[in-house]
Parts: structure tokens; C-alpha cells; sequence
């Protein structure tokens, strides 16, 4: 045997309990789950810690990481060993010479992902679907279950007509058989955008797209068996009820799986999204297969004081100030004695929101010791008060100062949580590799564990590892994993129950072209196993390994 | 012409981790939606309504949220 666990806490991913037992692994496979007698040449002791299948991540961005880092870090050290990219409509191929820049355009405006790093960590050396998964697979660890993305069809075929009007009936043909090429070339399925919007904030070109078009490339879809994946209007219940009926009919008609996200949990309106889950469960009942992704984290709110933020509209002296001001007016404005004194009054009564800020990131080397403190940390070593201390800072640093207000939405853990658990719900929407300038958006998986299952049983461990495992490689049409199962591809996560967590948020400088992220460690999750080889060990880091390969679609 | 007014304003978080304003809105015929205002949106509703802070909206009219939702679609 190549790999034997031993002594696991195994949770298979079908949603039975968990059972003490060994995993053997041999040429990259499961061979045995159980009792396992032979040695391994490379032998894993377990004991006490849990033993689960390589979590999915199905909605994710990391299209252009995966061209200078095969590994998509963070993602695997957060026990994830399948993901998604190629989401809302955007992804990196098929994409001619020609139109490489207006891509980068929307990269860098939905994605945040910078200019500079498609300038410095960017070989342009593929056109085609396959060429590009031939040129991201040479250095693979993590395996990628690429979507194609409708915007990219359209700029193909229309070029820049895509981005002003509906396509001829002989340019969705073009699209239709340029979507075949890249299904057969690995593509798991087709994502569309109903609401994302380009460098410039016109609609990117799918939302040009009438019904017939959307229909005609669905059809192609049907006869591959590959998934629709949409971004709906998530901000409006109404239409977010009517794209779910929309979708029914399209899954219905060709007969394919569809999902659209992200779902969120509005506070002011829980009718809303039970409303929006109940005609998802009326539809799915009459036949339909349509699944709505929910994220685990909260939504959290930065800003700073060189951008008005809405943060403080009910604050009449601070909004003004912010309002009508400039840099420099609002840096007088926070200077001057009398008008601090007037701001400080008017919002002390809302102090317990000052004092939860989080500082994430400033310019100064004197004040990087209080960075990833509150305010009400800072303020104690200081001497003084949050509010107090939100100002000085943003004198200290020009308004450069970045604030977080943590747990803003989606963040009512008992409607969340019965949410995640629905069974006709799919845990995603994580957006990996995504907003990297704006928020991390890794470590969604640990959050699930140390949220919902440890602190608020909203679910049982060997549910939540079913929501991300097989519950998600069967949507999607992920064959042989998922699931703890001789035969199986070995894709294994090893983590401690009790410890499982995504770690604090925090600004690196990682990306080509001396670009910075936000990004969260994780904790708990010991060893990740891709393709039967150890890619990452919680004590030796990433290994060298590079067994990530292309999956997905129903061959 | 409905008369539909803003009945009430609430901050949110934005799926891109900025804060958003939140105006409901009531139709004649008691129906209530809910509208999302990003900055853009929210500054100009504010400046139409000449309103100093968020609650000052309340009792204005849609036309207006929709003119300043046109504004922020209109800043390209």
C-alpha cells in the first residue's frame, strides 16, 4: 500500500455516523475502508481526529491564480481538494487574442483580481478551452472543475457586440457549438450573470442575452449532461422567485441540473428566502433539479474615512462631514476641537458597534501592532475610548486607516443554519479567490464546522461533511469522489473536530506584481490528501506534490 | 401613477462587504418591496429628498428612488 490511515474517526460522506477504522491507499485510490492489515509505505496516525473526503468548494474564482499557483492557496490547508472556478459568467477561456485586456477588465471589476498581476503572473499562451486546461494542468495540485463562462462565448462569437445587443441566430449557433468544444474539452457546465457588471459598470455581455439564446445553449448542456450555473438578482426576492421558476422550466425542458447563487439571509425579510426555498422545493418536487447556494460566513462591512460609507447616514454631523467633504475637509473636521467634540457626542450612544471594529490594515509602521485588534483592545492600550481611538487613527494614518465591522448580514445563525441544513440547499457561494482588495473569501468549510456544527448544533458533523462532499459531487456530476469508498479517487481531509475553524482575517502580499489579498489560515485541519499523495500537512506545509487533476462532467 | 412612498430606511451589508441602504417601499394597495440603494444611489436620494440623515427619506416618494437609482447606473 502506498498510504494507510490508521485509527480514524472515519466520516464517509454519506451521512452515516461516524466509525473507527483505517483507510488504505494505493496508485491513488481507496482499495479499503475498514480494518486494514498490510503496511503502508507512508503510514498516517489518526487517532482521535476525523478522517472525511476532500471537501468541494463549487463556487469560486480562482480561474487566474491557477495560472502561477496550481494549488490555490489557501484553499487546500482549509481541507478543500476539489474547486469550481470559472463562475457568473467569467472565465479565462475560450478567449481570443484580441479581447485578453477587456477579460482583464472584468477580472479586475468583479474580482478585484489587480491589473498588474494578470501583467506579471500571465503567460497569454492558450485561445481555446483546451488549451487552457492543457496549460493549467502541468502544475495541478488541487483538482478543478472548471466552468465555462456565457460572457466569454458571447465575446468570442459577437466580439464587441456582445456587450450591446441579443445575438443573430447564427451567432448562437457559433456559441452553441463553441460551448460543445469546450464540454468536450473538460468543461463541467455554463455559467451566466444576471446581474454582474463590466470595467466600465455596463452589463456584462450575458446579460445582453434573450431567453432563446440562454435556451439554445441549455439545450447543448442537455445533451452533455452538464450544469447551468447562474447569478440571479439575489438582492430582490421577487425576480430571485421568478429566475427559480426559470430555471425549472430550462431543467425541466433539457433535463439538467441547475443552481443559482448566492442565496442570502436577509434579516428585515426571513419570508423572503422561505419564500424564495419553498418555490425552489415546489418546483424541485414537480421534477425540476434546481439548487440554491448558501454561503457559511457572515457578511462583514470595511471602510474607510477617504471613501463615505453608508456605515453612517444615520449620523447627520458625520454624514455630512463624510457627504460633502474631501480628504482634507474631513481631516480638519476630525482635527478641529469643536467639531471632534460635536462628532464624538453625537455617536457615543453607539459605542458597542465602535469598540467591535476591527482594525485590518494600515499604511504607518507605528500603528501595524494594533492591527487585527478592536477598538476596544486599542483603546485600552491607548488610554482612551473607541470612538476616540477611530479618529486618531485615521488622523495618524491620512484616512488610511481600514475598519471592519464584522457579522453585518447573513449572520442570524438559527435561520443561516437551518438554511445550510435544507436538504434542497447546496453549501457554497464562497466565492474563493474573489474581492481579494475587499474581504477572505477562504475558510468558509472550517466556519461550517466551528459555527454550526460545534457551537450551534445546527447539524451533525456527519451531515455538514455530506453537505460538502458527496451531496456536492453528485449535483455536480463529480464522479468517484466525495465519498470515503473503495475505488474511489483518494481525495481525504484529516481534522480535529474539536478545533476545526477558519483563523482571523489578514492583508498579504502574495499576488504577481507585488499585489496584496485578505486571506484567513485555518485551524484544526491536519493533513489534506489529493489523488492519494499528502499535499499539505498542518506542521510541514504544502508538499511538492501535484496530483490535482481535471474533473467533473457526466461522460 | 401609483403614490407609492418610502415607508421606512435600513443599513445593510452588501455581498461586496460595503453597506447599502435599504428603503422599503409602500404601494397604494398596501404592497411593501425593498429596494437597494449602493453610495451612489444613496447620495443622490439624499440630496433629492434634502435630507441630512437616513430617516429623513421616509415619506418621500419612488419616483425619486428610482431617479437616483438612475444615477448611480448613469456614473460611466
Amino acid at each position: 500500500m502506498d498510504l494507510v490511515i490508521r485509527n480514524g474517526n472515519i466520516i464517509d460522506g454519506s451521512g452515516l455516523p461516524s466509525y473507527l477504522g483505517d483507510i488504505a491507499i494505493n496508485d491513488g485510490r481507496i482499495v479499503k475502508v475498514g480494518n486494514v492489515a498490510d503496511t503502508g509505505t507512508t503510514e498516517i496516525d489518526a487517532q482521535g481526529k476525523v478522517v472525511s473526503p476532500g471537501f468541494i468548494d463549487p463556487h469560486t474564482h480562482f480561474d487566474a491564480q491557477l495560472l502561477w499557483d496550481g494549488a490555490a492557496k489557501p484553499a487546500i490547508e482549509h481541507g478543500v481538494t476539489t474547486i469550481v472556478p470559472g463562475n457568473c459568467s467569467l472565465s479565462l477561456a475560450p478567449l481570443k487574442a484580441d479581447h485578453r485586456m477587456k477579460l482583464v477588465g472584468m477580472f479586475n471589476q468583479i474580482e478585484e483580481m489587480p491589473f498588474k498581476a494578470f501583467e506579471e503572473g500571465v503567460v497569454w499562451d492558450w485561445e481555446s478551452f483546451e488549451e487552457f486546461i492543457t496549460r493549467i494542468k502541468k502544475d495541478l495540485t488541487i483538482n478543478v472543475a472548471p466552468l465555462v463562462g456565457h460572457s466569454v462565448l458571447r465575446l468570442w462569437v459577437m466580439g464587441n457586440e456582445s456587450m450591446h445587443r441579443t445575438a443573430t441566430e447564427q451567432e448562437t449557433q457559433a456559441m452553441q457549438a463553441l460551448l460543445k468544444e469546450c464540454l468536450d474539452a473538460g468543461a463541467i457546465g455554463l455559467s451566466t450573470s444576471f446581474v454582474d457588471m463590466d470595467e466600465t459598470l455596463q452589463p456584462v455581455p450575458s446579460r445582453y442575452a434573450d431567453a432563446a439564446e440562454l435556451d439554445a445553449l441549455c439545450a447543448v448542456l442537455g445533451q452533455h449532461n452538464r450544469i447551468l450555473q447562474v447569478v440571479h438578482e439575489f438582492y430582490d426576492n421577487d425576480i430571485t422567485v421568478a429566475r427559480i421558476d426559470q430555471l425549472a422550466d430550462i431543467s425541466r425542458k433539457h433535463k439538467i441540473t441547475t443552481t443559482l447563487s448566492p442565496l442570502f439571509v436577509n434579516n428585515d425579510n426571513f419570508a423572503g428566502v422561505d419564500q424564495a426555498i419553498a418555490r425552489v422545493v415546489e418546483q424541485n418536487e414537480a421534477g425540476a433539479r434546481v439548487w440554491p447556494q448558501v454561503q457559511t460566513r457572515p457578511i462583514d462591512i470595511s471602510f474607510t474615512f477617504s471613501v463615505p460609507s453608508l456605515l453612517f447616514i444615520r449620523l447627520r454631523t458625520w454624514y455630512a462631514v463624510m457627504r460633502f467633504g474631501t480628504p482634507e475637509t474631513i481631516m480638519a473636521a476630525f482635527s478641529d476641537e469643536e467639531q471632534r467634540k460635536q462628532l464624538v457626542a453625537e455617536a457615543s450612544n453607539m459605542m458597542g458597534l465602535w469598540q467591535r471594529l476591527i482594525l485590518r490594515q494600515v499604511k504607518t509602521e507605528a500603528n501595524q501592532q494594533y492591527v487585527g485588534k478592536n477598538l476596544a483592545e486599542i483603546a485600552e492600550l491607548r488610554g482612551t475610548d473607541a470612538l476616540n481611538v477611530m479618529i486618531d487613527l485615521s488622523l495618524e494614518e491620512d484616512l488610511d486607516a481600514h475598519f471592519l465591522s464584522a457579522d453585518m448580514g447573513h449572520n442570524n445563525d438559527d435561520k443561516v443554519g437551518s438554511l445550510l441544513r435544507h436538504p434542497h440547499v447546496m453549501i457554497g457561494a464562497s466565492d474563493g479567490g474573489a474581492h481579494i482588495l475587499s474581504f477572505s473569501t477562504y475558510g468558509d468549510t472550517g466556519y461550517l464546522f466551528s459555527r454550526f456544527v460545534r457551537e450551534n448544533h445546527s447539524m451533525s458533523i456527519e451531515e455538514a461533511v455530506k453537505k460538502i462532499t458527496s451531496d456536492t459531487a453528485d449535483i455536480w456530476a463529480i464522479p468517484q469522489r466525495g465519498l470515503l469508498k473503495s475505488g474511489y479517487v483518494a481525495d481525504v481531509t484529516i481534522f480535529d473536530a474539536d478545533l476545526i475553524d477558519r483563523g482571523p482575517e489578514y492583508y498579504v502580499q502574495d499576488v504577481p506584481g507585488d499585489g496584496h489579498r485578505y486571506v484567513r489560515d485555518s485551524a484544526g485541519v491536519e493533513t489534506v490528501i489529493i489523488g492519494g499523495a499528502v499535499a499539505y500537512t498542518q506542521q510541514g506545509g504544502y508538499t511538492d506534490e501535484r496530483r490535482g487533476e481535471i474533473v467533473g462532467g457526466r461522460a | 401613477m401609483t403614490d407609492a412612498k418610502i415607508i421606512a430606511v435600513k443599513l445593510s451589508a452588501a455581498h461586496e462587504g460595503d453597506a447599502e441602504l435599504i428603503v422599503d417601499i409602500r404601494y397604494s394597495n398596501g404592497g411593501v418591496t425593498q429596494v437597494p440603494l449602493d453610495r451612489y444611489a444613496s447620495e443622490a436620494l439624499m440630496t433629492a429628498c434634502t435630507a441630512d440623515t437616513a430617516d429623513d427619506l421616509i415619506g418621500h416618494g419612488w419616483e425619486k428612488v428610482r431617479r437616483a437609482l438612475q444615477v448611480s447606473y448613469s456614473r460611466f
